[in-house]
């Protein structure tokens, strides 16, 4: 968890959320596609699928119901996305994830903008937050090749942390 | 936080070097023995933030040492050899523009922008900026703050103007370089490619401004070091083009708020990429705070509540706080000035170049209606100090003094250099290739990246936003037909119109710089006369981009292109108004240096009088007659065919402007008489492709004989191919020919065949058919080559 702000989980603050925004089923994940076509012109095989999703980590002083009104009014499309809220940092599955996040002292115009709707939202509460993507790999691949794809299409290690599950 | 001391007053060379080279300042030695007999005079070390703002405001990037500094030239040019002293490059070409003295330029090369006049009352300004450095390091990143900072140039020009156009020319290795090939430490050009378009479109259509203007090459010579040209057109009221500091003006920040983003870019930017750079160099864009700050602007200009404007760019407060304050003075009180997070050195404050900031200058009783304006537009501000008249900045933190730097030595103070700088000549002979399949060749370059259909990337800008585009990108049947220039109807009540274009071609510099500068400016000439544009009202800016300038011979072909551009702007009247250069784009391996290949970006934009008057590219109907202007040579050097086929030979293409500039006189005289139904340029590709593009952008086919093109040469692949400047192909109506063979009596012309109600491409030469293409193939060819 080195590389990822979840380190940070219950140790700074009394309430911690991981968001994750996801596409519907039926709806074409262009971003997972892309990154799909790339993989394979790197000469990589064993690519199923691809999901693409955005992740928020949240932690301050709200509660749950709040939490739950800034993720549906902030953060979701709810014509073409879906939204899962972790109170736990969430387990790992079958597939290989990827966390890719801003380094700490990298500006992040998401989390700034999400801030200021926050408390445009008339939630004036201590709340830091921090953006990122996660990436499913479906995948018949190993370690190394996945550290490969991180380094070489998803993340850039100048300014962004990756984690891989 | 305090400043620190930075002992430098005793220090030996090579300590001053080591100091030099571990503070990241990118100062050489003589300049670093400067600061120490200055500081020695004051008999104090400077603290850190002292050096640091010398160290900014000397730096190649801010100070442009290169442009400024003298040269002696030598040049051997076949037999013959000749030395020449230079004054500075940037005197050479500001010497071109006042000895054109056009009445109608309102402000050349003192502002952040070019100045021209539009109408009566109304202003246009142009610029375009490069962000190579970071772009190659975070390529959405880099372009997307690359093409903001150009915007906030465009609002800190006179007391500001409205960002109407947004341009971009790249340049990238092959997308097709395998990764193996690739050290670690680079990005495959496809990730640059993806990320440096991506960042353009997000950053321009967020803030509502059209993206409408470019180019894109791929070459190997930009593998290392990628080229992100950036360029935004503003328009303004004509009376406020001048912007004046009076004492006791108000020093007030506005946008964001400042962190340690972005802190030694412009000492960075000026040095070669190494390995080892600090994540703090490139920076993720916030374009909504930048349009929050825009709106906010042109507000509080309208009112006539500011006194002058600049943006923070490279140098931060620094430098824009400097620039206003250089013919003044200023105090400044770093603590004022809002912080992202807590925990910045005062150095850091000031240098910091933390993007989507701008600082202005207002009278105190104007203070309390900006305030409302920025309040109601949600827009962060502070004021942070006052203009005086004590020639110094004077600098605090806290209350304690943290700088106190003498206006004049920062200006001024930096010691003039002297450079070498050396140009040969190498006569490359004709070699002309055998057993050619024109047909498969054809193919090839239409199917080539930096000829084929850049619809790919076109499609992800907003061309449109603002709804004054009037000759778009890509027209024509399908809309997929390439276009020569753009034009736009800025005020919804005149039909006077702009017309903006581009011209690029390193490969033509590589053998000889001189006539790449003649040819880009040609090329940008042709593209803006192709649509109806007037040569009779057009502007300049150049961008040089260039390897590393340390090596006297790289020096030399950039002379040799400053002297292209300064002669071929006097030969075609035309005047640059501004332009900026990026110097030592360079990959270090080992010991061996990679510089890109010299490259001259230049822009134009041209004022028309009615947008109705103008044609686009693509064939209008079938059975017009076609014709071709201008002489066809053989001038195969740096030819795009050469470069499909791997071969270095002949001569570069060489603009001739005593026939062209009159020929493009009459071009427009036609266009704007209606007499032209269709006119396209031939640049990259030459006749073939000219000819193709127009059969794809009408969906008629043509028939043409190339034994009829008024040339200087019999041999076909020159004829098909050969990159001649001072070339068009024209579509007329059949009654309109004797109009057309009036207006251009005297000018090199012939009909050379006519567009057939059949989508087919034939060529003859004489009576043998040499080309005869399905149109579907040629248009699947070009329009599918370059995917995303």
């Amino acid at each position: 968890m080195k590389n990822s702000p979840l380190h940070t989980w219950n140790k700074k603050m009394n309430k911690n959320f991981y968001i994750e925004i996801h596409l519907k089923k039926n709806f074409f994940d262009a971003f997972g596609d892309d990154l799909k076509k790339s993989i394979i012109e790197m000469g990589i095989t064993g690519i199923n699928n691809i999901y693409v999703s955005d992740i928020y980590f949240l932690q301050g002083e709200i509660s749950k119901k709040e939490m739950e009104k800034i993720a549906k009014n902030l953060f979701l499309d709810s014509i073409t996305q879906t939204l899962t809220i972790y109170t736990k940092p969430p387990e790992v599955h079958n597939k290989k994830i990827i966390e890719v996040w801003y380094k700490k002292q990298v500006s992040d115009p998401v989390s700034i903008t999400a801030l200021k709707g926050i408390k445009d939202m008339g939630i004036n509460k201590n709340i830091q937050i921090r953006c990122g993507k996660k990436y499913q790999i479906d995948a018949d691949i190993d370690k190394d090749i996945t550290e490969t794809i991180c380094k070489k299409l998803i993340a850039n290690t100048l300014i962004q942390d990756y984690r891989i599950s | 936080m305090k400043a620190k001391e930075i002992k430098i007053i005793n220090l030996a060379d090579k300590e001053l070097m080591d100091l030099s080279k571990k503070g990241l300042l990118s100062l050489n030695l003589e300049e670093m023995k400067t600061i120490q007999t200055f500081f020695k005079n004051l008999e104090r070390n400077p603290t850190d933030l002292e050096i640091e703002t010398i160290a900014q405001t000397w730096s190649e990037h801010c100070f442009h040492k290169t442009f400024k500094s003298k040269i002696l030239y030598k040049e051997i040019y076949n037999e013959d050899f000749s030395t020449e002293e230079i004054p500075s490059l940037f005197s050479l070409i500001k010497k071109s523009t006042e000895k054109i003295s056009k009445k109608w330029c309102l402000s050349v090369f003192k502002d952040n922008a070019g100045i021209i006049e539009f109408d009566k009352n109304t202003a246009i300004a142009f610029k375009v900026e490069t962000h190579n450095h970071p772009s190659a390091l975070e390529p959405y990143g880099g372009a997307a703050t690359g093409i903001g900072g150009v915007i906030r140039d465009i609002l800190g020009v006179g007391l500001g103007a409205k960002p109407i156009l947004n341009t971009d020319v790249f340049c990238f290795g092959p997308l097709d370089i395998s990764f193996e090939n690739l050290p670690a430490d680079i990005f495959h050009p496809k990730r640059l490619f993806r990320g440096v378009v991506s960042g353009v479109r997000d950053y321009g259509n967020r803030m509502g401004i059209p993206t409408g203007n470019g180019a894109i090459i791929f070459d190997e010579g930009y593998i290392y070091n990628i080229l992100v040209y950036c360029g935004t057109l503003g328009i303004m009221p004509k009376k406020y083009i001048n912007k004046k500091v009076s004492v006791g003006d108000l020093i007030i920040l506005i946008g964001g708020k400042t962190g340690k983003d972005g802190i030694h870019g412009a000492t960075f930017s000026s040095a070669n990429l190494e390995k080892n750079i600090p994540n703090s160099v490139v920076q993720i864009g916030d374009p909504i705070t930048e349009k929050k700050m825009l709106d906010a602007l042109l507000i509080a200009r309208d009112k006539e509540l500011i006194s002058s404007i600049t943006d923070c760019g490279a140098g931060g407060l620094s430098s824009a706080v400097g620039e206003l304050a250089q013919d003044c003075g200023a105090k400044i009180f770093l603590e004022k000035v809002p912080l992202k997070y807590y925990g910045l050195e005062p150095w850091e404050i000031w240098l910091s170049e933390s993007q989507e900031r701008m600082v202005l200058s207002a009278n105190k009783k104007n203070f309390l209606k900006l305030k409302k304006i920025f309040d109601n537009e949600n827009v962060g501000y502070s004021c942070i100090g006052e203009f005086t008249n004590s020639g110094k900045l004077e600098i605090f933190h806290n209350k304690d003094i943290v700088g106190d730097i003498d206006l004049k030595f920062l200006f001024s103070g930096i010691p003039g250099t002297s450079l070498r700088a050396n140009f040969t000549y190498i006569h490359q002979p004709d070699i002309f290739p055998e057993n050619i399949n024109f047909q498969e060749v054809l193919i090839q370059l239409l199917s080539h990246h930096n000829i084929a259909s850049k619809e790919a990337v076109i499609r992800q800008y907003d061309h449109e936003v603002q709804s004054h585009t009037i000759l778009k990108p890509l027209a024509g049947i399908d809309e997929c037909g390439p276009l020569d220039a753009i034009v736009l109807r800025p005020m919804y009540d005149s039909n006077k119109g702009i017309v903006v274009s581009c011209g690029i071609n390193p490969y033509y510099g590589e053998i000889d710089p001189y006539m790449m500068a003649g040819c880009c400016i040609e090329e940008s000439l042709r593209n803006l006369v192709s649509v109806g544009g007037n040569v009779e009202k057009t502007a300049f800016l150049d961008n040089f981009c260039w390897g590393n300038i340390n090596n006297e011979n790289i020096l030399g072909t950039l002379v040799r292109c400053v002297k292209g551009c300064h002669d071929f702007a006097i030969k075609y009247d035309i005047p640059f108004i501004s332009g900026k250069d990026s110097l030592n784009n360079y990959y270090t391996v080992e010991k061996d240096t990679i510089s890109i290949p010299g490259t001259l970006l230049i822009s134009a934009v041209s004022i028309i009088e009615d947008v109705k008057k103008i044609v686009s590219s693509d064939f209008k109907e079938p059975d017009s007659f076609i014709y071709m202007l201008g002489i066809t040579k053989d001038e195969m050097a740096g030819s795009h065919l050469y470069k499909v086929l791997n071969m270095k030979a002949g001569n570069v293409p060489q603009p001739n402007p005593e026939i062209t500039l009159p020929l493009m006189k009459k071009i427009r005289y036609a266009i704007n008489k209606g007499i032209i139904k269709a006119c396209h340029d031939c640049s990259e590709g030459g006749f073939a492709v000219a000819l193709s593009e127009m059969i794809i952008g009408g969906g008629y086919g043509a028939n043409v004989d190339i034994e009829k093109l008024p040339k200087q040469t019999d041999k076909k692949i020159s004829l098909l191919f050969s990159e001649s400047q001072g070339r068009f192909i024209v579509e007329i109506d059949k009654d309109n020919s004797d109009a057309f063979k009036k207006i251009f009596s005297g000018a090199p012309f012939y009909c050379i065949g006519n567009t057939t109600p059949d989508f087919r491409l034939n060529i003859f030469f004489d009576k043998e058919k040499i080309i005869d293409i399905d149109g579907e193939k040629i248009k699947q060819v070009w329009t599918g080559a370059l995917k995303w």
